[in-house]
């Protein structure tokens, strides 16, 4: 049986469940009921909220308590992400500290790294982005061409960063650069970075404007930017290794199939309880394929729990979460009834116009198929 | 921390494990074909038969294996993967659930046909106490011109109750699923039975949840039969060499073969948590809305296996090219298969509206927590 298949049956333990009614609760005191946000974790970027996220010790769960962290499983993470993207809660500005960089740090960080910055993660007061993506680098992520230079007490940068998000408001960004010219393995040689996004001589964040209107990513400019040597994460040179094992997170999670959850909600508000035959087929299809691709995910959670690294099936959650949320807001406006509310046509709109980038963040479409034929055994 | 439900245990394993290896040596392209043809695999049902798996959820009183009915059931996706031409579902789901009355001092022998009747069926069924009078017909029912026995589910006012009949006693006009298998309309015209012939179910209570049983069992058949189609898919891009290489090593190739696994993988898993539901509703707490989650999670099951198996079967089928289309190749024994039980106990868009009406009822607010509530 090929590897990419197994998902094991996975359910959630008591101690996860428990908590799902505590996160429920907190949203429903907290977030502002007109506020308009979707289930799209870089659709809210709101520092109080994760301050108070992490006062409840909702980030870094499953770190240990040394650095601050809760200590707890990856089950229960994965119900405080999911209910909180189901509320359309604003958690983009710790999404990828608490998503990877944490972890990422965890596994080949320093323990002077961890200790500094671990627990200012964990009370939401620390956040990051994620330096990969480069003007000629997307896909073909092992062809960056930012250099680190080694100099006295650490390393000058020079090159281009783009599609960047939060860099122009996030603390921190952990990039790949190649630190050794590129010979015949081109894996090698690649290294990766903290560098400091508030206090950096020889940086410059550029916004740029999306096709949503939206000013979340970026273009970050190293012109012989400074790190320090305590500020290169892991080993130099082992980059690649690192950035791929950063992957089983990345793409595995409800984000990856929630994001235009709150559109399906907003449709069924429009329609009442009583629908056309073609709109209950609809909301029952995009529900059944909701509640597969959850469990799927919480498999991989279980996967993770269990110290295992599932990129094929994190890829594969992902590939079929995307197309899920891509197909969702297309087979809504077919079934909507002609009159519908300000909050579902806002709604669509918001959903229509980010759909574009689901199967473009975190490793597009193609590359994940490609993945999951690897797994497969066919390259 | 994590649950994992449904492991089949020991027992369950063994059967598991001796029934793929016969069956992979036994249900071979001959032999499909000559099942197609009419020729009923005797030899076949009898191997089956000494594995345990027909009555795998059988209470040992009766010869059978005792396992749980949902573990049991996990068992079936060996029906898809090899293309199984024989009532296994049939015969386990009708074993397992005459053996739940110690009444039932003997299962019937050989294999059975389940007739399920539904609201455009003209079956009606009445008791005196002494004598139960059948009447009307129920349509397209699997597998009847092979049965031995023929179990009737009658919903009874104090519940469901499965009436075995001779099929010699039944009009049945006989036709052949887009597979090849059989099916037939059955006309009672009249019969009447003793009431030792009926059997009172204990576990379910609707036929709405004999109903997503039955579909259960089709959805965990389409799960085995999408792992092979694409095991068979991968083997052939392999294999076959175009423009001097394998087609395996065409992007193209790979990219469809990558969403056939998500495919795949979906269905098995969308199968696998409806047989975890029912394993919650059927261990006897008794509580109602473990009933409703379990034909809610049978009703996910079907229609997502049933999409799977549109997408599944095309791909499979464009990889496999002319060579797939020939009768002479295996492939056209599992797509057809797929095609067949997509559309048997309701198809996806049955489970999808009766899912999407209840979403629509408990309303806008409540769909997170009727997404998410525990089994």
């Amino acid at each position: 049986m090929a590897q990419a298949l197994t998902f094991a049956p996975v359910r959630l333990p008591p101690e996860a469940e428990a908590l799902r009614v505590d996160v429920r609760a907190f949203v429903a005191d907290t977030l502002d009921p007109d506020y308009l946000c979707n289930s799209d974790f870089g659709s809210g970027h709101d520092a109080d909220f994760s301050r108070a996220l992490g006062a409840r010790g909702w980030i870094g769960m499953t770190w240990p308590e040394r650095y601050g962290g809760g200590g707890r499983s990856f089950f229960e993470r994965y119900v405080v992400t999911e209910e909180l993207l189901a509320a359309g809660a604003p958690v983009e500005a710790h999404w990828i500290a608490d998503r990877q960089s944490g972890p990422v740090m965890l596994r080949y960080g320093t323990e002077a790294q961890r200790e500094f910055f671990l627990p200012r993660i964990v009370r939401g007061e620390c956040f990051f982005s994620i330096g990969m993506s480069e003007p000629d680098s997307g896909s073909d992520l092992a062809s960056v061409r930012t250099t680190a230079s080694q100099v006295q007490g650490g390393w000058l940068l020079n090159g281009t960063k783009l599609w960047t998000s939060g860099a122009h408001r996030n603390h921190y960004m952990i990039t790949l650069v190649r630190s050794e010219p590129q010979g015949d393995n081109r894996h090698a040689g690649l290294s990766q970075f903290i560098v400091d996004l508030k206090d950096s001589e020889g940086l410059t964040v550029r916004p740029i404007a999306n096709m949503a209107g939206d000013r979340d990513f970026n273009e970050v400019v190293f012109e012989d930017c400074f790190v320090p040597d305590e500020h290169l994460l892991g080993t130099a040179g082992n980059g690649w290794e690192q950035v791929t094992s950063e992957l089983g997170y990345e793409r595995s999670g409800p984000e990856r199939f929630l994001s235009s959850f709150r559109l399906l909600v907003e449709l069924i508000r429009a329609v009442g309880p009583d629908p056309e035959p073609a709109q209950a087929a609809a909301i029952g299809r995009l529900a059944g394929h909701l509640v597969t691709l959850r469990n799927m995910s919480i498999s991989v959670a279980g996967m993770l729990q269990n110290n295992h690294n599932p990129v094929v099936e994190a890829a594969l959650v992902k590939e079929l979460g995307n197309n899920f949320e891509k197909e969702l807001p297309e087979l809504v406006r077919l079934v909507a009834p002609a009159k519908t509310g300000r909050l579902f046509r806002l709604t669509l709109q918001d959903t229509l116009l980010h759909a574009p980038s689901f199967s473009l963040r975190g490793g597009t479409r193609e590359i994940l198929r490609g993945m999951i034929a690897r797994g497969l055994g066919l390259r | 921390m994590s649950v994992s439900v449904n492991e089949a245990g020991e027992a369950g394993r063994l059967i598991l494990d001796t029934a793929d290896r016969l069956l992979r040596e036994q249900c071979s392209k001959e032999l499909v074909d000559a099942a197609e043809a009419g020729t009923w695999p005797e030899a076949l049902w009898q191997t089956l038969m000494d594995t345990g798996l027909p009555w795998a959820a059988a209470p040992e009183r009766l010869g059978g294996a005792g396992l749980e009915l949902a573990d049991a059931l996990a068992l079936l996706r060996l029906v898809g993967s090899h293309a199984a031409p024989v009532p296994l579902a049939e015969t386990l789901v009708a074993a397992a659930l005459l053996g739940e009355d110690p009444a039932v001092t003997a299962l019937p022998e050989g294999p059975v046909s389940i007739a399920l009747p539904n609201a455009d069926d003209t079956f009606k069924a009445r008791s005196d106490g002494a004598v139960w009078q059948l009447e009307g017909a129920i349509a397209d029912v699997p597998f009847a011109t092979v049965a031995e026995s023929i179990v009737v589910v009658v919903d009874a006012p104090d519940g469901l109750v499965l009436l075995r009949v001779e099929p010699s006693k039944v009009v049945i006009q006989a036709a052949v699923s887009i597979a090849g298998e059989p099916v037939a309309d059955l006309e009672f015209g009249g019969i009447e039975l003793p009431s030792d012939r009926a059997t009172k179910v204990r576990s379910l209570h609707t036929l709405e949840q004999f109903l997503a049983l039955m579909a259960l069992t089709r959805a965990l058949m389409t799960a085995g039969g999408m792992q092979s189609l694409l095991d068979l898919s991968v083997g052939y891009a392999l294999e076959r060499k175009q423009f001097g290489r394998p087609i395996a090593q065409f992007q193209a190739v790979q990219q469809q073969l990558a969403v056939l696994a998500g495919e795949a993988a979906a269905a098995i898993r969308a199968a696998d948590a409806g047989l975890e539901a029912l394993a919650e509703a059927l261990s006897g707490d008794g509580l109602e809305g473990r009933f409703e989650a379990a034909v809610r999670a049978a009703g996910v099951a079907k229609s997502r296996a049933g999409e799977a198996a549109g997408r599944g079967a095309e791909i499979a089928h464009q990889v496999h090219g002319a060579m797939g289309f020939t009768y002479e190749h295996r492939l056209h024994h599992r797509t057809r298969r797929l095609w067949a039980w997509r559309d048997q106990y309701g198809s996806e868009s049955y489970w999808q509206s009766r899912f999407g009406r209840q979403l629509c009822a408990a309303g806008a607010d409540a769909l997170w927590d009727e997404l998410t509530r525990p089994l």
